[in-house]
């Protein structure tokens, strides 16, 4: 089986790639980080608002523990999202401000762990190839 | 003739293809809202140009400008030009009674 290769660059630790996400309303790309600690994929609610959706689309609310404190968030199935060239119709999404100015989402293990994949720091590219079932 | 709105006139507002350095001397330390992005590597973050269809201090100020252009263009992109300040929050999700079965993704 082939893999897709797909460039990243970097915030510091941070490894971004390019994520699509598609709802109602349209489509919009974000910077999602590359976070195989996260178990669910995490989106701004920035972006899902402005391709169409809104808490009442979620079907699930959920509390979140951060730094400074609890706050609420909630869980949403995107239409699409698209990553590193595969796209999962859809797909469920945790919505919670990650109140950083230059990162729209995070790219968890629910995403992630669909496939096999490399990453290569050195070259800046990360190499994915779909599970075969 | 009918007069345009202020919002109308803010919306109708798009700037030529520009590079990122040319966006970020543009509009410094903004939220911007980006159409038209001509990709290097089509998967990839970097591009050669993009145009500008909305831009403030915030997300939403740039993407409810952005909004007027939605007939015209699906795709929106959104980048800050500014260099970030704030940590990134990392939340650890406490999910209330259902399984987490309910947030797997299902082919």
């Amino acid at each position: 089986m082939t893999s897709l290769e797909t460039p990243f660059v970097t915030d510091g630790d941070l490894l971004i790639v390019e994520a699509i996400v598609t709802g109602p309303r349209g489509t919009v790309t974000g910077r999602f980080v590359l976070d195989t600690g996260a178990v669910l994929t995490t989106v701004i609610p920035e972006l899902v608002d402005s391709i169409g959706y809104s808490p009442r689309d979620g079907f699930k609310r959920a509390r979140v523990h951060t730094a400074i404190g609890e706050q609420e968030g909630y869980a949403l199935r995107v239409a699409e999202l698209a990553v590193l060239g595969f796209t999962m119709p859809s797909f469920p999404v945790h919505v919670f401000d990650l109140g950083h100015e230059d990162i729209h989402g995070l790219l968890g293990m629910n995403f992630l762990g669909e496939f096999n994949f490399e990453i290569r720091p050195a070259e800046r590219r990360i190499f994915v190839e779909k599970i075969a079932l | 003739m009918r007069q345009m709105s202020a919002a109308e006139k803010i919306a109708s507002a798009i700037s030529d293809p520009l590079t990122w350095a040319e966006i970020c001397e543009r509009y410094p330390d903004q939220q911007v809202c980006l159409v038209e992005i001509d990709r290097i590597h089509p998967r990839g973050l970097d591009f050669r140009t993009a145009r500008v269809v909305g831009h403030g201090k915030t997300r939403y100020e740039a993407f409810e400008q952005g909004r007027a252009w939605r007939d015209r263009y699906t795709e929106l992109g959104c980048r800050f030009t500014g260099r970030a300040r704030l940590s990134l929050v990392r939340p650890s999700l406490v999910l209330d009674d259902e399984p987490r079965d309910a947030i797997r993704y299902r082919r």
